[in-house]
């Protein structure tokens, strides 16, 4: 489980990529993550195409992430999701809060 | 330790021997290296002094009087009991069965005469550190111990205050069937069951992220508003949108309810629900063996701050069963770390008449040597409401009996209020006040969200319920009403309520008007033959709750009469 961050200079997006699952044990990440974000970021796209599993701790990461940017949809960007995690953002309803690609 | 720093602490080295000259020897030798000494001549005197002076360590002669030093070690070391006293034997002789004896005895070192003075205080040094890590692991094991029992103590009372409150209001009826194995001895799940003064039976099945004390600290508010509203007739999306206000003014940003409200409507036959991020409900029909999934449409609840709720509706049969469960079901592994998922609960429940023990069951089977992994809970709902023990006890007479009062009133909502906000709770409210109708308020607030619906839908915006005949017309549909909502620049809804007594109770007669340019009203009773469409079933719900409903102008006013009695 790991996470791989890549600030894109150019349009100030934060690139992030969740590897294996997404858990409570990236708790760690995503409080250094979310502190970055609040510095000022334009957007943020995550891209969960490695990721395994999501779960509710990993949904409540994602919402304190969108706190610290903006309560805009465009704002955070999901991208490649498979279809089981995708099915847990849908059924949460995390395509009425996210852009979910 | 800080302590003996402070307070000069000298360790306590009792030594006993019966040769004088010894004694004389090692009293100097640690008086000079710092430690305060006692000095026993016999055993006998070691042991009273042991037990008076409770020293550090102690250093034996083996061969002495009245008492000898093994005697002595092994009384010594049972006085100890689980305090670490370390004992050094004295000894002129060698052989092994001597030393065999010293272990015996559970010494912790030999010293041969004659005595090597930096020998023994090495040893004596290596043996008093020895027993101050001891000493201070033991106090900390104690300290743990202390910790944890205050811990349990705390945690039984506030497991006792949490299950009070969260079952205070619970109604236990043989048609709700539920199993909840909390992982923790506080339950992140929470199942409430109340009955409504108007006999309507509501659920709701909520998981709060994580799991233990820290989930459940929300239950007890989201218990009591359910409870409460239930109890003072409000809906199910007005309890709804309360428990969301409360759990977004609560809850971390990070944590939030996934929950789902139902509501079985016995005169109707039918049921509401609002679905908030829990997994699939599963309404199974075991005569024609129907399956129909019911997904989640709404945001979990405590996320965002003002929360539309989107409600659907549903008839029942009397051959159906509900199915509503937490994710700890579906997720939970096998000794392969394979999840449970949900097929293998559509198996089971497809598989016979009894659902509920066959998903159970198969569960319990998958789960089998394994410890659980979150917090459990599953549902099973009887829809034979007709015949429903809840049903046919009498919800106690909380209301005085209602007197009829003669009023009228009307309100017309400009595009511009429309766009901002749905009038129909506050109406609601405002009618509540006035006739004090709480009873009859789930109907009315149906009959009113349902005629406001159909001009704002239909009349304003335009929509064409046709689209809802497919699934994905169906999210479509919602789609293009949001944007067209959003863009509404002129139009106006008018309502207007009249009130009247009868000489059994009242009658309500309610009239929507909207600015649209109407529908071709003949074709509703043809669209309500067919029931089994996506659409159309907010009318049917219209005619099956109202005395009558009209049509009228081109086919954008509409009145519709309510009635009850006293």
């Amino acid at each position: 489980m790991t996470v791989e961050v890549f600030l894109n200079k150019s349009n100030n997006e934060l690139q992030v990529k969740v590897i294996g699952r997404f858990d409570f044990s990236l708790h760690q990440d995503f409080r250094k993550l979310s502190e970055q974000a609040a510095k000022g970021v334009s957007s943020i796209s995550i891209d969960l195409g490695r990721t395994e599993y999501v779960d509710s701790s990993a949904l409540g990461m994602l919402l304190v992430l969108r706190d610290k940017v903006s309560n805009q949809q465009s704002a955070i960007k999901i991208i490649n999701a498979c279809p089981d995690v995708k099915k847990i953002l849908i059924i949460a309803n995390f395509d009425k809060l996210f852009t979910v690609m | 330790m800080i302590l003996e720093k402070k307070t000069q602490y000298k360790s306590k080295i009792l030594v006993a021997d019966d040769s004088q000259l010894q004694r004389i020897l090692l009293e100097k030798i640690f008086s000079q290296a710092g430690y305060k000494v006692f000095v026993a001549e016999d055993g006998d005197e070691a042991l009273q002094l042991f037990k008076k002076e409770r020293p550090d360590l102690v250093v034996l002669d083996i061969l002495m009087p009245k008492m000898n030093g093994i005697e002595a070690a092994t009384k010594i070391k049972k006085i100890s009991g689980t305090e670490y006293v370390p004992i050094i034997f004295i000894t002129g002789d060698s052989r092994e069965e001597y030393l065999q004896y010293c272990i015996d005895a559970e010494g912790d070192d030999f010293i041969y005469k004659p005595i090597n003075e930096l020998v023994l205080k090495a040893k004596v040094n290596s043996l008093l550190r020895f027993r101050q890590l001891c000493q201070k692991q033991y106090s900390q094991k104690q300290q743990l111990l202390e910790y944890q029992h205050k811990m349990d103590q705390e945690q039984e009372i506030a497991a006792t205050l949490y299950k009070n409150i969260v079952h205070a209001g619970f109604y236990d009826t043989p048609e709700v069937k539920y199993r909840l194995s909390p992982m923790a001895l506080f339950n992140g799940d929470i199942f409430l069951v109340a009955k409504s003064p108007g006999n309507q039976l509501y659920v709701l099945l909520g998981d709060f992220t994580g799991h233990g004390l820290a989930a459940s600290v929300g239950a007890g508010p989201a218990a009591e508003i359910f409870y409460g509203m239930t109890e003072k007739g409000f809906g199910c999306s007005e309890i709804i949108v309360e428990i969301n206000r409360k759990m977004h003014k609560l809850l971390p940003v990070n944590m939030f309810l996934a929950a789902t409200v139902v509501v079985f409507f016995p005169d109707t036959n039918s049921m509401s629900l609002i679905t908030c991020g829990l997994p699939d409900h599963y309404l199974f029909n075991h005569k024609t063996k129907q399956l129909q999934t019911i997904i989640s449409k709404n945001l979990p609840l405590g996320i965002i701050d003002s929360f539309v709720p989107d409600m659907q509706h549903m008839p029942i049969s009397k051959d159906s069963f509900l199915y509503l469960f937490t994710d700890g079901v579906i997720e939970a592994e096998n000794t392969q770390g394979e999840q449970f998922d949900a097929p293998s609960v559509i198996n089971s429940i497809d598989g016979g008449i009894d659902g509920y023990t066959a998903v159970l069951s198969a569960l319990d089977k998958h789960t089998k040597g394994m410890g659980q992994q979150d917090d459990i809970t599953f549902v099973e709902l009887n829809c034979n409401v007709s015949d429903a023990q809840w049903m046919q006890v009498a919800t106690k007479e909380t209301h005085k009996k209602l007197q009829a009062l003669s009023w009228k009133g009307s309100m017309e909502f400009q595009s511009s209020s429309l766009r901002h906000a749905n009038p129909v709770p506050v109406v609601i409210n405002l009618i509540m006040e006035i006739q004090g109708l709480i009873e009859h308020r789930e109907s009315i607030f149906l009959i009113v969200t349902e005629l406001f619906a159909n001009a704002l839908e239909h009349g304003l915006l335009g929509l064409d319920s046709k689209m809802k005949q497919s699934a994905d017309g169906f999210m479509q549909y919602y789609s293009t009403r949001e944007e067209r909502l959003a863009q509404l620049s002129d139009g106006y809804i008018k309502m207007s309520f009249n009130h009247q007594p009868t000489k059994t109770g009242g009658k309500l007669v309610i009239r929507m008007q909207d600015s649209g340019p109407g529908f071709d009203f003949s074709k509703v009773s043809s669209d309500l033959k067919q029931n089994e469409q996506n659409f159309g079933r907010g009318i049917s719900l219209l005619f099956n709750l109202c005395k009558t409903v009209e049509y009228s102008g081109n086919g954008n006013r509409v009145k519709a009469v309510y009635e009850w009695t006293a």
